[in-house]
């Protein structure tokens, strides 16, 4: 295998791995430049020979960075920044590369990897992360191997004995990372959310909502949001967002928010209470969705409740993920003041027909009436639709009159309108309606699970009518959602535990994990009494030697053990061996006579065996050992 | 980079080094030092290793685990007498080309380096057969004149074999010849014709030609005297001897 050209395929996998993270962002022109580099780049592999030159490549990196500075806009940072770092990676994957051009190519691919996490930090980030990391590894061992290789060619076993170590190092960085995002200071302040000013498509529900346009939110197929809960009634399964109060137009909107008294609730406890973790997708919008009826939600940024309507609104536009918890109570009215009748009653011009509708329908009572116009619009005469909706000038009645077909607004709209003709005050709840359960303790909710109703007020209350006759079933039950949007559902569960331990660690968490810890280790060290710390210290303490003592001694040949014992001797007759010395030279500058022809012939009897035409023998290195043994004596008697 | 360190660790750590020095060593010329490295370690290849003994470098792109390479390096030593080999450096660069892990090995290996053989006319000894190579004057000696018989002993040149002897007894015998045995050669190194240190180099190169002439050397310094005789034992005292004269 040539090592250069299996660099070269290595870095175009790592080039292709970063951009398709980043596929949705590109330009066009610069996907089909890139296309044609990565074209040329497999060309050059097998086929052709085809290299610009260096000037021109650097000049059209210099051209590409002006243009980048000139178009330059603060919203549209990220995606020029990721435009710009894709050219210049397809300019440099253009020209005949050296080592430092490797380099750079993986260093840019690791730039636009880690701004792709700026623009949407969801689980399909691990896989790119995973691969790139591998591929990069992979890529630093190569090039290594290539800067000492000098033949420039491997083989494919060394090729795969490569890949273990590039395992090893991915699989051992995974707990380490795991630790780092665990353990490193963060800050509340998100630091780099200015980089991501980009606009998306806004999704779920604004402050109107016009007859037929539920149906494009509906047709969405994406995740609104996550609810952490146990599992309840389905019944109470609606997810509350905006309440619209006036009809115009064919259209209901949330007009007077600002009425109404502005507050955070105390906590009161009521039965059948339930506390739920919202994950909301980012929506683009400051409505925030609560569990039907909401008491109080708990959310870290600043929100808005309106305490009459029930409407959370976030004071700033929900463009990341974000999680809040909430507490609602399960039930289909909740007392509050006396409505503005002036709201509550407003009614656009409305045809005679209507009118003589709702005059059919009138009871007794305020309650009656209700209950009437309910039944009247949940009876066989209407029928659900999604398609062909009734879209003319007077939309509504046409819906009442002639088609009777329609959608969730249709039958709200209608019951609206009724209410409020019979005097009731009246006013329509936009969110959404069921959400299937996961047995892990969550509910997924659709953007196709939008939904409409009414709330009439009677009595002292707020009281909850759905006119709508879908078969509600199909709304919580998985089993009998498309095959896609099930698959779809396995990735929403993915994502679920991805928000919760990754997205949603923030420093609170990160304290009460340090906290956690403390209390478990302080646990465990009260509970030792001080005889069996004793023993754990005495324990380690032999662990730690045995650990030194082996270490320490490392086999030495016999030779070695010869020379050394030669060499302690010496230093009692206080001579140093300098190193490269012999020891017959060493030998002889002991001052005592005697002792150093003894110590000189012991060093030529061991240099003539040790050097002669067969090995020393354990034997004779011994009787050597001996030798030294005796004079060491004598010096010590002396 | 704490795991790729730690790898880089791993890598170099766990290996043993065995040097094999050969049987010559002449000063002032180089040799190949053979170099084993083990690794011990179980799981862990060691890549990308470069092996630094006395300032010259040779590289081993892997070592699988538990296995043994053996490698070869050109070192020289420059002046005769023992010389010691205290430690030998292995440094990587793996697993990335960012730092360069290093580790001592201690292995405290010595050797006796014979004198550097320097060839001069004037003391050249073993001067006989000197027009032609040791090849030819093999088929020369054939013609030459038998002069004895002995037991054929391993190492005996096959030329040499009495084979006719062979086919009647089935014994092995050698044929031996006047030419072979040259006069002995016995050389005095006291006789101080230069300086001390060039005169061992001029001995160190008329033994070695003598052995390589199968002609008796001998020698005589201030405390020894060794007879001639024509061994490689013999040849590997002589210049260990030289090797260590002090004078």
């Amino acid at each position: 295998m040539n090592i250069n050209k299996l660099v070269t395929l290595n870095t175009l996998l790592i080039s292709v791995v970063a951009i398709i993270a980043v596929a949705g962002y590109l330009n066009i022109f610069v996907t089909i430049f890139f296309t044609a580099a990565i074209g040329i780049n497999i060309g050059n592999l097998k086929y052709i020979e085809l290299y610009f030159p260096r000037f021109l490549i650097n000049l059209s990196g210099i051209v590409v960075i002006a243009a980048t500075v000139l178009n330059f806009e603060i919203s549209q940072m990220n995606t020029t920044l990721i435009n710009t770092l894709v050219m210049l990676i397809s300019l440099k994957l253009l020209e005949q590369k050296k080592y430092r051009d490797f380099m750079q190519i993986t260093l840019m691919a690791v730039f636009i990897l880690a701004a792709s996490s700026l623009l949407n930090l969801s689980m399909i980030f691990v896989i790119y992360i995973l691969s790139e990391v591998f591929l990069i590894i992979l890529q630093l061992i190569l090039l290594n191997v290539m800067a000492n290789n000098s033949t420039g060619r491997i083989t494919k076993r060394y090729f795969y004995k490569l890949l273990k170590p590039s395992l090893i190092i991915l699989f051992c960085s995974i707990p380490a990372a795991v630790l780092l995002f665990l353990i490193l200071p963060r800050t509340d302040y998100p630091m780099l959310d200015f980089l991501n000013n980009q606009q998306t498509a806004e999704t779920g529900f604004s402050d109107s909502v016009r007859l037929g346009s539920i149906k494009t939110i509906q047709d969405n197929d994406k995740t609104a949001f996550i609810a952490e809960m146990k599992k309840i009634d389905s019944n109470y399964l609606y997810w509350r967002g905006a309440v619209f109060d006036t009809f115009q137009n064919n259209q209901w909107n949330s007009r007077h928010r600002e009425k109404d008294e502005s507050q955070i609730s105390s906590s009161n406890s009521y039965k059948n209470n339930t506390n739920y973790t919202i994950y909301l997708n980012p929506t683009n919008r400051k409505i925030m969705y609560t569990l039907n009826i909401p008491e109080k939600i708990n959310y870290k940024k600043q929100f808005n409740h309106y305490k009459n309507r029930k409407e959370y609104i976030s004071e700033k536009t929900i463009k990341s993920k974000t999680s809040y918890e909430g507490l609602s109570r399960l039930n289909k009215s909740f007392q509050t003041e006396p409505p503005d009748k002036d709201i509550y009653l407003q009614l656009p011009e409305i045809g005679k027909e209507i009118k003589i509708i709702s005059k059919k329908l009138r009871g007794n009572t305020l309650s009656e009436a209700a209950e009437n116009i309910l039944h009247y619009l949940t009876s066989n005469e209407f029928e659900y639709t999604q398609k062909n909706l009734p879209v003319s000038e007077a939309p509504l009645k046409e819906f009442l009159t002639n088609l009777k077909k329609g959608n969730c607004e249709y039958f709200a709209s209608a019951m609206g309108i009724l209410l409020r003709l019979n005097g009731i005050p009246a006013r329509l709840v936009g969110g959404y309606r069921g959400g299937y359960y996961d047995n892990s303790g969550y509910y997924t909710v659709l953007q196709s699970n939008a939904h409409v109703w009414v709330e009439a007020y009677i009595g002292k209350s707020w009281h909850t009518f759905d006119p709508t006759p879908a078969d509600f079933e199909a709304y919580t039950d998985k089993s009998r959602l498309k095959f896609m949007k099930r698959y779809k559902l396995f990735f929403d569960k993915m994502s679920y535990y991805w928000n919760i331990f990754v997205i949603n660690y923030d420093f609170s968490k990160q304290l009460k994990g340090l906290n956690k810890a403390k209390k478990i280790f302080g646990d465990w060290n009260l509970n030792i009494s001080f005889l069996q710390k004793t023993i754990i210290f005495v324990f380690i303490s032999i662990a730690f030697f045995t650990y030194i003592y082996t270490f320490r001694k490392k086999k030495k040949t016999v030779n070695q053990k010869f020379i050394d014992y030669f060499d302690k001797t010496l230093a009692e007759w206080s001579v140093t061996r300098s190193p490269g010395e012999g020891l017959l030279a060493s030998a002889e500058k002991i001052k005592n006579k005697q002792i150093s022809e003894k110590m000189q012939t012991i060093a030529k009897t061991y240099y003539n065996k040790a050097y002669g035409p067969t090995n020393i023998s354990k034997q004779e290195i011994r009787l050597l050992l001996k030798e030294l043994h005796n004079i060491r004596k004598k010096f010590n008697n002396t | 980079m704490a795991v790729s360190g730690f790898l880089g660790k791993k890598n170099i750590d766990n290996t043993e080094i065995k040097i094999n020095f050969p049987e010559e060593i002449y000063a002032n010329i180089p040799f190949y030092l053979n170099i084993s490295v083990i690794s011990k370690n179980k799981f862990l290849d060691s890549h990308l290793l470069n092996i630094e003994v006395n300032g010259s470098v040779s590289f081993v792109d892997i070592i699988s685990a538990n296995q043994k390479i053996t490698n070869t390096q050109k070192i020289l030593f420059n002046s005769r007498g023992i010389h010691e080999i205290k430690q030998i450096n292995i440094f990587s660069s793996f697993p990335f080309n960012f730092f360069v892990r290093s580790r001592k090995v201690l292995i405290n290996a010595e050797t006796i380096v014979f004198p550097e053989p320097l060839e001069n006319e004037n003391f050249n000894l073993a001067k006989d057969n000197e027009k032609t190579d040791g090849t030819s004057n093999e088929t020369d000696k054939v013609a030459e004149e038998l002069s004895n018989i002995k037991n054929y002993e391993p190492g005996d040149n096959f030329r040499h074999i009495h084979w006719k002897h062979y086919a009647r007894t089935d014994k092995l015998k050698t044929k031996l010849f006047t030419g072979e045995i040259s006069p002995p050669i016995i050389i005095d190194i006291r006789i101080p014709k230069t300086s001390p240190e060039t005169m061992i180099s001029f001995a160190t190169n008329e033994i070695i030609k003598a052995y390589n002439k199968n002609i008796p050397v001998g020698l005589i310094t201030n405390d020894n005297f060794f007879p001639p005789s024509k061994t490689y034992y013999h040849k590997l005292m002589l210049l260990r001897e030289l090797a260590l004269y002090e004078y």
